[in-house]
């Protein structure tokens, strides 16, 4: 048997058969080259183990953690809940479902694939959620969310406060969403969050899309040339509230 | 305190069909809990990191638990904290220029030692930890699955997603860089 030391490191992972480790068993008893390659790669593995810390999860984490996967699986939960109460409209707003889907893969083929898109506004709500991660600059003040993002990005949000109207402002942070900065704009309906996520619009991108998924929905308008997807588990008519407190209030 | 009370009780409004589906989740996944925080403590180097990613790594594994066909759980679990934590970094990288790796902050402690020959294997033991920590990660990630976590190359494949032949390669590269990087450390001590 000649030295290959690949076969040396297969044989201290314990990646060798039988009779594979019986054969560089003898080898190494008789080839000092490899033998102290052996030796090397021997102390080398008992000296990781000794000095490289295994990072356990801290408890609060794994409480933490729980308490993230009750929340998404009540939210994964909640149309089902509510199909005896909704059905008739469950069965419009599947109808429409469809037609956004088809409204969304001819709308958005030139950035991405949609359902990679809303899965990654999904994900970004759904981080935001986490402790410590919702907002950036927290205040339920437009004067001081709007001017937080001068300089951070390279337009100017529409921030509106609506805490009249039972959505009031949280603050905002900066995401990045489809290769782009965006402006994520918090508010709160009742015990919810929903995520406004806001940039400038490539191009003109007509009529409101609203899809669906995990008990997340989403609601896409525009508005002047910016445009607007809300992200939340409120129910999709609160969505459609919201986004007619916005329409509105830019009209005046 | 207030949300914890009221998912708690929201949770009690579960569907009867999901309960078992968290449970199964719960069971298969959960006690990957500390390999996961391990890989991504060690690819992240610092603890905040390292729980957001697991937590977002969790969030996502529940979301695509209906793809888990049975198999290796910890490989499967660790494959998510790994894509997480890559496109975590991606995320990162864009909004600010990546911070360059602290060497005072990660290069271990050097306390106060009562002993000359403890103090010997202590400044080894860092000396190791040290460069390990800075070994490029795709290296620092290999060693860690198959040293720490005692995964096999088959594992650290499905894993990483790399051809078992990649992973005998990369796994032989990282240890002589590990090597080079003790060997550079003790001769400038011996100086």
């Amino acid at each position: 048997m000649n030295c290959v030391p690949d076969r040396i490191e297969a044989y201290i992972d314990d990646e060798l058969d039988a009779g594979e480790r019986l054969a560089l068993e003898r080898h190494l008893a008789t080839c000092a080259e490899c033998s102290s390659i052996h030796t090397r790669l021997l102390e080398q593995k008992i000296a990781i183990k000794a000095a490289a810390p295994y990072y356990a999860a801290p408890p609060e984490l794994r409480e933490s953690i729980r308490t993230a996967l009750h929340r998404a699986a009540v939210a994964k939960s909640r149309p089902a809940a509510q199909a005896a109460f909704w059905r008739p409209l469950a069965i419009a707003a599947s109808l429409l479902l469809v037609v956004s889907i088809g409204w969304n893969v001819r709308s958005l083929a030139t950035a991405r694939p949609p359902s990679n898109f809303v899965e990654s506004l999904l994900d970004d709500h759904i981080r935001s959620l986490l402790a410590g991660h919702l907002v950036d600059v927290p205040s339920s003040d437009q004067h001081t969310v709007k001017p937080w993002f001068a300089g951070k990005l390279e337009f100017s949000p529409d921030v509106k406060n609506l805490d009249a109207e039972g959505f009031p402002l949280v603050g905002g942070r900066i995401e990045y969403i489809a290769g782009t900065r965006v402006a994520a704009l918090v508010y709160r309906h009742r015990l919810h969050v929903i995520n406004v996520f806001t940039w400038p619009a490539e191009s003109s991108q007509a009529g409101p899309a609203q899809v669906s998924q995990h008990g997340y929905h989403v609601l896409h308008w525009t508005s002047g040339a910016m445009t607007y997807w809300a992200v939340s588990d409120v129910a999709m008519a609160d969505l459609e509230l919201l986004r007619k407190l916005y329409l509105d209030s830019s009209a005046q | 305190m207030a949300r914890t009370r009221e998912v708690e009780h929201r949770v009690d409004t579960l569907q009867p069909a999901l309960q078992p589906a968290l449970a199964t989740f719960e069971a298969v996944v959960l006690p990957h809990l500390d390999a996961a925080y391990n890989l991504a403590r060690w690819l992240a180097r610092n603890e905040q990191d390292a729980e957001d990613v697991v937590q977002e790594a969790y969030l996502r594994a529940f979301r695509f638990f209906d793809g888990y066909r049975g198999g290796d759980g910890k490989a499967w679990v660790l494959e998510i904290v790994r894509n997480t934590y890559r496109s975590w970094l991606r995320r990162q990288s864009r909004y600010a220029s990546a911070e360059p790796f602290d060497e005072m902050a990660h290069s271990g402690d050097f306390q106060v030692y009562t002993q000359e020959d403890a103090m010997t294997s202590d400044e080894e033991r860092s000396r190791l930890r040290s460069c390990l920590e800075k070994l490029p990660e795709e290296f620092r990630e290999v060693l860690v699955l198959r040293e720490l976590e005692e995964m096999s190359y088959r594992e650290i494949s499905e894993t990483s997603g790399l051809a078992i032949g990649t992973v005998m390669s990369r796994l032989s590269r990282a240890r002589k860089r590990l090597e080079q990087c003790v060997r550079r450390y003790q001769r400038e001590a011996a100086r």
